[in-house]
């Protein structure tokens, strides 16, 4: 994970190069309860596919924006570092697990 | 039952209200005409389709319910369309796409594929291979007359929408004001490709990035410079490079400085201001 480990949890996580958490993304945190469910129903899926699931057209155009928050926050982590950003798969931490059973 | 936004009741086609991003990739018209054009083809198509975040040929995909939005590439042009019910700020949508674009374009630039169009609002038809619509027209109208540098602009109407979400005041809507978007000399909004991925992607490689970026750009100022057009369209992305650098100057410590990111080769003045 890029994540620097102290400062989950936190209002600021911070990656491992010194960047921060933008607050930007902190608006798309409540949909954590709607997205974090899918992330582990459909198995390790890409943006696409958590889009594609998303009948409502607005909760549509907050998976990518959410993604990138929940990443930040290190609820999910890629499957594969390295693939370009069409091929990512996501898959819940342990501590996207904890936020989806306790939240 | 068709649930296309762009098909009616009857299956009548529409025009549907979207944000929508039109842009051509840099010398990809060239490499699909020189004597390398088979080994050009392969490393397109596997790059593009690796960077797009929805399937490539995606109209047909959305259609059969596989893709979440319309997206399709005809030679060096791409068309990606998001569609905005009447319950959804135009500028959630706008916010969305310059996230994503900037990613898109990082991956692209980084991979010596470097994007100039636009993205506009307004009403377009995009099902079963037709595309058309006034925002498309726009889209193209403002990549061939404004973009002119490799840059992604927003056209004055969707620009207009980021700035009056700010302008609410409701703490949902300044989000928008965070959308990776700088100024240009000439007044124009563009997308700012290299922090919009620096800011989404926490596992993003920064000086890596930076490093490819300044290879293949210098590689095109070597390359281009005898040919002013062409050049001078590579200057621009130097000018861009060469800013962020200095945006990033403080992560870049550590790593050699940020003049060791600096493209040299060149006098580079330019000045891009936030939103």
């Amino acid at each position: 994970m890029p994540i620097d480990t102290k400062t989950l949890g936190t209002k600021t996580p911070k990656a491992l190069d010194g960047r921060s958490y933008p607050s930007y993304l902190r608006v798309f945190e409540r949909f954590d309860q709607e997205l974090l469910p899918r992330v582990q129903a459909l198995e390790d899926p890409t943006l696409n596919m958590l889009a594609v699931e998303a009948s409502d057209p607005k909760m549509r155009s907050v998976v990518s924006p959410w993604l990138a928050s929940a990443e930040w926050r290190g609820l999910v982590d890629r499957v594969e570092a390295e693939e370009m950003v069409g091929k990512r798969r996501y898959r819940l931490t342990d501590l996207g697990l904890e936020k989806l059973n306790n939240p | 039952m068709n649930q296309s936004p762009f098909i009616g009741p009857d299956g009548e086609p529409k025009l549907v209200e979207c944000a929508v991003l039109f842009f051509d990739l840099l010398g990809v018209s060239a490499m699909a005409q020189g004597s390398q054009a088979e080994g050009e083809l392969s490393r397109f198509n596997q790059n593009i389709r690796d960077a797009f975040p929805y399937p490539i040929g995606a109209a047909a995909a959305m259609e059969g319910g596989s893709s979440a939005y319309p997206a399709t590439v005809f030679s060096d042009s791409v068309v990606v369309a998001v569609p905005i019910p009447a319950e959804l700020p135009a500028a959630l949508a706008i916010f969305q796409i310059a996230l994503e674009v900037a990613k898109l374009q990082t991956e692209l630039a980084t991979r010596d594929y470097f994007a100039r169009g636009a993205i506009t609002l307004g009403r377009i038809h995009f099902y079963d291979g037709l595309l058309f619509g006034p925002a498309l027209v726009e889209a193209v109208a403002l990549e061939a007359s404004v973009a002119t540098d490799p840059r992604i602009v927003l056209s004055p109407l969707a620009a207009a929408e980021l700035v009056k979400a700010r302008k609410r005041g409701d703490p949902k809507e300044n989000l928008y004001a965070g959308a990776p978007v700088l100024i240009d000399e000439d007044g124009v909004l563009f997308v700012d490709y290299l922090a919009g991925a620096f800011q989404a992607d926490p596992g993003i490689d920064l000086p890596g990035k930076l490093r490819l970026h300044r290879e293949v750009v210098v590689g095109q100022l070597e390359r281009q410079a005898t040919s002013f057009p062409r050049w001078s369209k590579h200057r621009w992305v130097a000018e861009y490079h060469n800013a962020t650098c200095h945006t990033y100057r403080k992560l870049l410590r550590d790593h050699g400085g940020f003049e060791a990111f600096l493209i040299d080769s060149i006098h580079t003045t330019r000045k891009f201001e936030p939103l």
